[in-house]
């Protein structure tokens, strides 16, 4: 390395000819680290909570006991391991009785995450142990001690044993969070489950062999499972064993977290794209400077070689100081993120790993060679003769090479980013046709602007003349600008209009609560508790789950299946004879008398998925007991409607043998502008209920339209903050293109300013041009905006679109003072600079 | 051993536009010897600065030999070039060519520091002493006035001892009482370093301090008079008419 390289480099960064470049690099850099490192620990985080939810890495579940060729497998790959069963049974405390969901556990159990403990009834004092009960022990949740009336230390029966009850469970990992957590929890040691004398043949109880260990063994054991499934494939025998993982486990949770990376890294992509531009336009400044001492280097005898090793060596020093400083920024930045979605998360967020960094580093050096280097590419060819003729051309590399490098960078990160060169050409269309879009609505107004400039006086026309006759700037400013703009006035939106907006399109009459799990046999006295308590009911509905396993006598294929929500898993059937709230018949007949043999009627998207119409013979399965239905009808469901709604809807009677649990909504007290948990209090029948019929579950309606609106805001601050940088990078391409025709600038202000013009007419002018530059760019931004909001109201929110009035205010007003204050800013030398100075400057 | 530090054969210099091609030089020979001092001049688009590149190796000629000192220039690529201009040669240019980012000591010890003259600074700062400036080494170009910034370039240029120094119009921006101050530094330092100076210039009072004057005229040699003896040796023109 020579030193003379780098002391150039210095005196050039002295000068202010590289901030530009530099600043455009650390931002861009810094967006990229800021993104990808919250991106990552968030992944990181999510995964591990999945796994804790599992209580391990692996899990082999099945309704017989697990058999002895995968345990064999799991101790071949030393994997460490647990068993457990759950079913459900009653438990008895003296004379009361409670149908518990209970947990046999081996004592290795968790193998991931851990059992919260408490060993008196506040919950105070938590302790976190790896390990089940011991034998004889049960451990039993908060709601089971009111309604067994029992303490720490009293027994309770289950099945012909009897534990003592020694901790209470605060939390344990693998509780779950769907409905058919119902019942309280008990959980007891495994090797004690043979006393109980419950595991009788036919009794339902599900088995799980848990396994953890070091991610190969992990992976051979998967391998391992899925060649043995496949070879299954084709005989008849059943199927008794279903491997979970911590992917298919929260499969919807990992594909969301992957396109949630890919659109966090894509928005910040847009940083990166006007970074880029920023740096183009200011390598291009930057270059016109080094052309002098290029050829007088030259002239003085440097070699073309040690030239263009030394333009690598800058260039070299630049990507890396930059990016090094970019690196560290995005370092704070993404702690401001993180602070921002706290609270989303109820993990404590692991440490990054190297990806981003490396992602970071990458992107650094990609922008330098894709966006600085072709505009300084030139340089070393320079003509040493230039020292003598200044009019020799110099070969600048063409603007449309140029354009191409600099697109393929791009296509080159964001292909990296998102792991799809689908998903990258697509995302660059789109960005380079809305590029396209904002640049002709931008012309056609600098058009209008023009006409009306000619004939208004004095400075308006000298500042709009400026804007016409600099139109190929005044484009990249506007494009860059707006379209940043435009984004963050989309998510500002979102969080501030959307919400609230769904929120009053709501009916009046929106139930506040779901009650669900209530047994047959409650169903009467239920009705009468909410009757004392006025609260007003909708339709009850018998609950059953089921799948549907043949369509018109033939099997259904689990290629089928997994086409359909519907068919791959088990739904809850139902059976009315009146048409359920906002359900429309779509083909068919709803029944108007009993029907002759078993019919029932199906949801319009899942009919489409499985293929079926009117007329259709269905087989069904309950609970192992099959039986055959017609399909009557087809409907199409409101599921905005938050009333209780069903995929199969059955004519009564068809489920009668089955045991239905009930369901219905109802209404107490206001939901709409609820912070999280305020209802509970508003709804004094929750207390009752829970306290009378505490199997039944109760739903908070309001509590989940608070969640989702707290969850959305955090996530749109979030990107909000990722834009506020990406509008940064916008600032600097506005600076960057001021810079292009600086010099110029420089010389018509000095000439006018000589010829006798004043400051003020010079500042009007300039004010005049950024300011109406901002009106264009902020009123582009807000037409796209409301356009894309429009979409995702009417499309995403289901709901009737709206104008938003302030959308357009904080548009035009945010465009108009940004861009007039940025500008004024970057031009202020050429204002203070008495005018001989200026000419002597750029002589 | 010839003691010419130039020697040009029977250059042309043609350049092609869209139409024929344009001949700049034609048929230019001529001789400089060790530490002369040499003007060319001439009407402007005479071709003097076309010749003044020439000589100094930024630009080849079409036809003919350019020898600066041992070395043929016309024989060799354009890094061949610039290793002997590196070796050999100085400038001074009519707009002063000086870097507006660096200080006028950067500036000065600019071109030693490319060449790894490990002495640059201490360098720099006796001549700009030399050209009267030791008070301004920290300013920056445009903090210079016209005849200060071609005292610095002068100072860059003989800071670096070169064997020929081609000097392109050097009072041509200045006034006349500035360009007289810098004429006389030109050829002080000159003198002390016993430096070959090539300059091309429309001034005649300049060109007349000169030990030799070769005048083109519409790309051809003219004359070639040596000032002290007074002798003409060549005449371009009678010996193309021969």
């Amino acid at each position: 390395m020579n030193l003379i390289d780098v002391k150039l480099l210095w005196r050039d960064w002295k000068g202010g000819q590289l901030n530009l470049v530099v600043s455009a690099l650390v931002l861009a850099v810094m967006v990229v680290t800021a993104v990808s490192l919250f991106a990552d620990r968030v992944e990181r985080g999510l995964n591990q909570q999945i796994t804790s939810f599992l209580a391990s890495d692996l899990t082999v579940r099945g309704g017989i006991e697990i058999g002895d060729e995968y345990r064999a497998k799991a101790q071949e790959l030393s994997l460490t391991t647990a068993d457990l069963a759950l079913f459900r049974s009653m438990v008895f405390a003296g004379d009361n009785n409670h149908l518990a969901s209970v947990k046999a556990v081996s004592k290795a159990y968790p193998l991931r995450g851990q059992m919260e403990l408490s060993d008196n009834l506040d919950g105070g004092s938590v302790s976190k142990r790896s390990e089940g009960p011991a034998q004889g022990e049960a451990w039993v949740e908060a709601r089971l001690f009111n309604l067994l009336d029992i303490k720490i230390g009293d027994k309770i029966e289950v099945g012909y044993l009897n534990l003592t009850v020694s901790n209470m469970i605060v939390n344990e990992p693998d509780r779950g969070t769907g409905f058919a957590a119902a019942g309280a929890r008990v959980m007891m040691n495994l090797d004690d489950l043979p006393a109980s004398q419950l595991v009788r043949p036919g009794s339902r109880i599900g088995y799980r062999f848990l396994m953890s260990g070091d991610d190969n063994s992990i992976a051979a054991y998967k391998s391992w499972f899925d060649a043995r499934e496949e070879a299954k494939k084709d005989s008849s025998e059943i199927k008794h064993f279903r491997l979970v993982t911590p992917e298919n486990a929260e499969e919807q949770l990992a594909d969301a977290m992957q396109r949630g990376r890919a659109f966090l890294l894509l928005s910040g992509t847009i940083g990166v794209l006007l970074a880029g531009l920023a740096m183009a336009l200011a390598s291009q400044r930057y270059a016109a400077r080094l052309t002098d001492q290029v050829a007088l280097m030259k002239a003085w005898g440097q070699p073309t070689s040690s030239i263009r090793r030394s333009q690598f060596l800058r260039l070299f020093i630049i990507a890396a100081a930059s990016t090094a400083l970019g690196i560290l920024f995005g370092w704070f930045a993404h702690y401001l993120l993180l602070e921002v979605a706290k609270g989303v998360f109820s993990v404590e967020l692991p440490l990054p790993g190297s990806r981003p960094w490396i992602v970071a580093a990458i992107t650094g050096f990609v922008c330098v060679l894709g966006f600085a280097l072709p505009a300084l590419w030139h340089l070393p060819t320079i003509a040493p003769l230039r020292v003598l003729r200044r009019d020799l051309p110099n070969s600048l590399m063409g603007q449309g090479r140029r354009l191409a490098i600099g697109i393929i960078a791009l296509l080159l990160l964001t292909f990296w980013y998102s792991e799809s060169l689908i998903t990258s050409l697509l995302f660059l269309a789109a960005v380079f046709i809305l590029f396209a879009v904002c640049a002709f609505i931008a012309l056609q107004c600098l058009k209008l602007v023009q006409r009306f400039g000619s004939w208004r006086g004095s400075f308006v026309r000298l500042g709009l003349a400026n804007l016409w006759r600099r139109r190929g700037q005044t484009l990249v400013q506007l494009v860059g600008f707006s379209t940043t703009l435009m984004l963050l006035l989309v998510v500002t939106g979102l969080r501030t209009n959307l919400i609230a907006e769904w929120q009053d399109q709501l009916p009046a009459d929106t139930p506040s609560h779901f009650l669900y799990n209530v047994a047959d046999r409650e169903v009467d006295g239920v009705r009468q508790l909410l009757d004392e308590e006025k609260v007003g009911t909708t339709d009850w509905f018998p609950m059953v789950r089921g799948r549907l396993v043949a369509i018109n006598g033939e099997a259904i294929s689990r290629e089928r299946m997994a086409q359909s929500d519907g068919l791959s898993r088990e739904v809850n059937f139902t059976q009315t004879s009146r048409l359920p709230v906002s359900n429309v018949i779509e083909d068919g007949q709803w029944w108007t008398s009993p029907p002759a043999g078993l019919e029932f009627s199906i949801e319009q998207q899942v009919a489409q998925e499985i293929g079926v119409g009117v007329g259709d013979e269905i087989e069904f399965s309950i609970g192992g007991l099959k039986f055959t239905a017609t399909l009557a009808s087809i409907r199409s469901v409101d599921w905005q409607s938050m009333n209780p709604n069903f995929y199969v809807v059955f004519y009564p009677g068809a489920l009668d043998r089955y045991a239905p649990n009930w369901v219905t909504a109802v209404r107490a007290g206001e939901i709409l502008e609820l912070k999280p948990g305020e209802l509970a209090k508003q709804a004094p029948f929750v207390s009752r209920m829970v306290k009378q019929y505490p199997t039944a579950v109760v739903l908070e309606l309001g509590d989940v339209v608070a969640r989702i609106r707290d969850v959305i805001n955090r996530v749109t601050q979030g990107l909000e903050l990722i834009l506020l940088l990406v509008l940064l990078c916008g600032a600097l391409v506005l600076f960057a293109a001021i810079g292009v025709s600086y010099d110029e600038r420089l010389r018509e202000n000095a000439i006018l300013r000589t010829l006798g013009s004043s400051k003020k007419i010079i500042i009007g002018a300039l004010t005049i041009e950024f300011a109406v530059l901002g009106a264009i760019a902020g009123l582009i931004a807000s037409v796209g905006a409301e356009t894309i909001l429009y979409f995702v109201q009417r499309n995403v929110f289901d709901m009737q679109a709206q104008w938003h009035p302030s959308l357009w205010g904080l548009g035009l007003m945010s465009g108009v003072i940004l861009i007039t204050v940025l500008g004024l800013l970057r031009s202020r030398e050429i204002i203070t600079v008495p005018p001989l100075q200026s000419l002597r400057q750029i002589a | 051993m010839s003691n010419f530090i130039i020697r040009t054969e029977s250059i042309t210099k043609q350049v092609r536009t869209a139409d024929y091609d344009l001949t700049i030089l034609n048929d230019i020979s001529l001789q400089v010897e060790v530490g002369q001092s040499v003007a060319i001049i001439g009407p402007s688009g005479a071709g003097k600065s076309t010749l003044l590149g020439l000589l100094a190796g930024l630009d080849t000629p079409t036809t003919g030999k350019i020898w600066l000192g041992e070395h043929d220039i016309t024989a060799t690529n354009e890094e061949g070039r610039a290793a002997i201009r590196a070796q050999m040669v100085g400038f001074v240019f009519q707009t002063f060519q000086l870097l507006g980012s660096l200080t006028a000591l950067e500036n000065v010890s600019l071109p030693m520091e490319l060449s790894g003259q490990s002495d640059a600074r201490s360098k720099a700062i006796e001549y700009l002493d030399k050209v009267g400036l030791s008070n301004r080494t920290s300013h920056y170009p445009k903090q210079l006035s016209g005849g200060e910034q071609q005292r610095v370039a002068l100072a860059r240029a003989f800071a670096c001892s070169p064997k020929i120094l081609f000097a392109d119009e050097p009072t041509g921006n200045l006034d006349q009482a500035t360009g007289k101050k810098i004429s006389d530094l030109l050829f002080e330092l000159n003198q002390q370093s016993d430096t070959t100076l090539v300059l091309v210039t429309h001034e005649q009072r300049l060109a007349e301090r000169c030990e030799s004057i070769i005048t083109i005229d519409d790309g051809q040699l003219v004359s070639h008079v040596y000032s002290a003896p007074s002798v003409e040796t060549s005449t371009a023109k009678a010996e193309s008419a021969a």
